[in-house]
Order: C-alpha cells, then sequence, then structure tokens
C-alpha cells in the first residue's frame, strides 16, 4: 500500500490517545440538561461549522441542485440504494463485533440480495422483503465495547461527532474492502457521491433547519447527540434481548412535565 | 362553627388540587391511541385533500394550534430562563413562540402529498404522561421513520401532544437546547425579537 507502516502506527497512536481521554466522558449530561455547558471545543467546532457551512454553500448544495435537477427521483433512489449497498461491508463488520446476530444475519442476507438480484445493489429487493436498511458502525461498537463518547466535535466533511464517533469514522474507512482493492481516486469517488447522495437525502430536513433555527449549530448539535445516544441504545437493547431474554433496560431519558422549571 | 371553617376551607383546597389530578387518570391507553390516531388522520386527510400549498398550511398550522400544548411546550423550551423572565417578557415571548412554532413546523408537512401511518404501541408513561410511537412513510420508497408522540393531560382534562420525537431525536428537547444556546449569549429579548424575525414569511421561498 502507499502508506507506510510508520504512518498507521502513527494514527493508531493518536487514535488509541484520542480514546483514553473518552473513557469517563458521556454526552448523557449535555442531553439531559441542555442547559448545561458540556461542548469543551465549541469555539473550535464553531469554526468548523462555518467552514462546513461555507462549502455547503458554495459547493455541496448547488451540485446536489443540480443532481436533484437532471437525475428523476427513481434515479436519485437508485443511486441511494447504490451508495448504501457499498456500505453494507462495513455494517456487516460491525455487527459481527458487537455480537448482533440479528443485525449480522440481516445485513448479509441484505449485501447477498441486493448485490445479485438487485443488480449491484441499484435496487433495494432486500427491504421489499422485509430486510430493512441497518445501520452500525465502529463507534457505536465501541460504545458497545464501554467506550465513553467524549466531547462532542465538528468537523469539516464529516460534520458532527463526538470523539470516538470521528475515530470510528477513520476505522470505518479501513473496514470497507473496496478502499483496499480500487486505487486512492475510487476513495474520494466514492465519498463525493454518498456526499451528494446524503445532501439529497436530508435535503428538507436541512434546508428547513438552517431556515427557522435561531442557532443551527446548537441545533445539529442536540439532534446528532439524541440520535446517537437513541441508536446506541437502541442496540444495547437489542443485544440484550438476544442474550438475556425480554427484560429491557431502561436507560433511555424522556423529557417530562415534572422537569419543568418553574 | 368557627372552628369548622379552618376545616372545611382545607378541604376545599385539597378537593380542588385534587381535582385535576383525579381527572387525570382518566385516560385508557387505547382512548389516547385513538386520540393521536385521529390527529394523524386528519392531517393526513389534509395534506392529500385538494387545495394549493396555501391552504393546505392554513389547516394545518389550525390543528397544530388545537392539538398541541405550545404554553407548556413554550415554557419548557425556555428552561431556567422562564423563571428569571418578567410578567410582559413572558406574555410576549409566548405570543412569539406561538407564530414562530406555527409558521416554521406546523408547515412542514405541507410539501408533502402523502403518506402512511401506522401506529405500533401506546404506552402509560405516568404522570398523566402517554407515548404513541408510529413509524411513518412517505409517497417515495424511502424507509419508514419511526415518530413517538407525547401527549399528556392539560388542566382542563383534555388531551394534549407537547412532544414529537423523530428517530429518537424530540423536537422540544433539541430546541430547548438550541434555546439555551441562543439565550445564554443574547438574552431574552434578543430570543424573542429573532422569533418575531422567523415567524415572517420568507420572501425568497421557493415554489418546490
Amino acid at each position: 500500500m502507499h502508506r507506510t507502516p510508520r504512518f498507521r502506527n502513527f494514527i493508531l497512536a493518536a487514535g488509541l490517545l484520542a480514546l483514553a481521554a473518552c473513557a469517563d466522558y458521556t454526552n448523557e449530561k449535555a442531553l439531559n440538561d441542555p442547559d448545561a455547558n458540556s461542548d469543551p471545543y465549541e469555539g473550535f467546532n464553531r469554526a468548523m461549522f462555518g467552514v462546513n457551512k461555507a462549502l455547503d454553500t458554495v459547493l455541496v448544495k448547488p451540485v446536489t441542485d443540480v443532481y436533484r435537477f437532471i437525475v428523476p427521483e427513481t434515479g436519485r433512489k437508485m443511486v441511494d440504494n447504490f451508495v448504501s449497498n457499498l456500505e453494507t461491508p462495513v455494517v456487516l463488520v460491525n455487527s459481527v463485533l458487537q455480537g448482533d446476530q440479528e443485525n449480522t444475519f440481516a445485513t448479509f442476507w441484505r449485501f447477498a440480495l441486493n448485490s445479485s438480484v438487485g443488480i449491484g445493489g441499484l435496487f433495494d429487493v432486500a427491504s421489499e422483503g422485509g430486510l430493512h436498511n441497518r445501520s452500525a458502525d465502529f463507534g457505536q461498537t465501541m460504545a458497545v465495547w464501554g467506550v465513553g463518547s467524549g466531547p462532542y466535535t465538528y468537523v469539516p466533511i464529516f460534520g458532527p461527532g463526538t470523539i470516538r464517533d470521528s475515530f470510528g469514522r477513520i476505522v470505518d474507512i479501513a473496514f470497507n474492502p473496496l478502499v483496499w482493492v480500487h486505487p486512492t481516486w475510487y476513495s474520494y469517488a466514492q465519498a463525493g457521491v454518498t456526499i451528494v447522495d446524503r445532501r439529497s437525502v436530508y435535503y428538507n430536513l436541512i434546508d428547513d433547519t438552517y431556515k427557522s433555527s435561531l442557532d443551527p449549530y446548537a441545533t445539529f448539535r442536540s439532534g446528532y447527540l439524541q440520535k446517537r445516544t437513541s441508536d446506541i441504545t437502541k442496540v444495547k437493547r437489542r443485544l440484550h434481548k438476544q442474550y438475556h431474554g425480554e427484560q429491557t433496560t431502561s436507560t433511555e431519558q424522556t423529557p417530562s412535565s415534572a422537569h419543568i422549571q418553574e | 362553627m368557627k372552628k369548622f371553617l379552618p376545616v372545611s376551607l382545607l378541604l376545599t383546597l385539597c378537593l380542588t388540587l385534587l381535582t385535576p389530578s383525579l381527572a387525570k387518570a382518566d385516560y385508557s391507553v387505547d382512548q389516547v391511541r385513538q386520540y393521536v390516531d385521529g390527529v394523524a388522520s386528519q392531517t393526513l386527510s389534509v395534506i392529500s385533500g385538494g387545495g394549493t400549498k396555501e391552504t393546505k398550511k392554513q389547516a394545518l398550522e389550525k390543528i397544530f394550534a388545537a392539538q398541541v400544548d405550545i404554553p407548556w411546550v413554550g415554557r419548557f423550551v425556555l428552561g431556567r430562563f422562564w423563571r428569571d423572565a418578567t410578567p410582559a417578557q413572558r406574555s410576549n415571548y409566548l405570543k412569539e413562540y406561538k407564530s414562530f412554532l406555527l409558521a416554521n413546523y406546523a408547515t412542514r408537512f405541507a410539501q408533502y402529498s402523502s403518506g402512511t401511518y401506522k401506529i405500533t404501541s401506546a404506552t402509560d408513561d405516568g404522570d398523566a404522561q402517554y407515548t404513541v410511537s408510529m413509524t411513518m412513510a412517505g409517497a417515495d420508497q424511502s424507509q419508514p421513520v419511526q415518530v413517538d408522540y407525547k401527549i399528556h393531560v392539560m388542566e382542563d382534562g383534555k388531551l394534549r401532544l407537547f412532544d414529537v420525537v423523530v428517530e429518537g431525536v424530540s423536537m422540544i428537547t433539541t430546541q430547548r437546547s438550541e434555546f439555551a444556546s441562543v439565550l445564554g449569549q443574547k438574552g431574552l429579548d434578543y430570543l424573542i425579537q429573532q422569533l418575531a424575525n422567523k415567524s415572517l414569511p420568507l420572501p425568497d421561498e421557493k415554489k418546490s
């Protein structure tokens, strides 16, 4: 490969160091008490959020607009299916690492069916048969293993995350088998298509949020952390069900009338 | 007789305090499910019915205003800043918050032309609060989305929605966090002014 072992070791060491910092840190406090300031890198994050907004305005959104103008909805759905199918191996590896039998089984058959009957992933035949899209990433896997989230981070292009989840994204790139068999330009091409596809899928959500939010940075931060916590809780519940039966652990925090402050 | 006056006063007080909580226990999970089903089908009939985008928006705003406990939500999202607000600020805020919410959230459904929903569960969360979960799908073949509606019993005994949780993201939690950020930096008067600005119809609103 074109990357030297020394470089790889450096990345690994840097990643482990960053993870050690996550050990005791979770965003639960931030979620349960949104008034609490628990975004230690807020200054940097807001600057990067600005960079991403600028990138979106001058590049990503215009390209997505052209894409949405040229390609009809059915075609865009096919692109989305194709991109999602390319990500399935990463989901599969993480499902295995999490010990999630249900997800592993569903993801394996999704990939097998959609890649063959679904013509290389253009058609999501598995969903029509009831096997819906599953998600799993290395950030989630680490959460299952007991690694705390670390502080919130905002990185250009990748967007919202936490220290743990940002490190997870790097690992997930390495989990993608296509990255290893194809030349470098391939990774960029897949990344580029994925960005435009996702911008298009969440087109209205993103634009509505920018339009209606009084502080889009805070809105995206809260939304991301809630979604992440909810996804990880779901995985943990599913695992609990698979290994310990029906009893579920209730870790989900929801706002209640009692919390209103007079 | 004089002796009994404080006692009877106390009794009356107890009864008046107890009455709302008695009324609160009155709903079964099935009744709450039916209530949400009613609101959802009403919303869906507006979306898939005839009419221009503008008339649809108005109809959606009407449903939203009638079925959401906006004063409660408004107070909740202000968090600890509600306590410090003057009566004038409070009433001003609630007025602007209502227009803001209707202008920005009620109308989001107007861009859809059809959809389906299926109620998957209804639970009693205690404290006169309920959750009704459903999966919703748009007209395109996108993945169904899980949406949880939070309902509570109001002082007058009526059921009203107080939160919508889409794929684990709660509207009121998100908004409270958003407002806290603005309030922490710029204060309540600025927030009220921003709410008013955001309630105005946007001149650059494009037809899609």
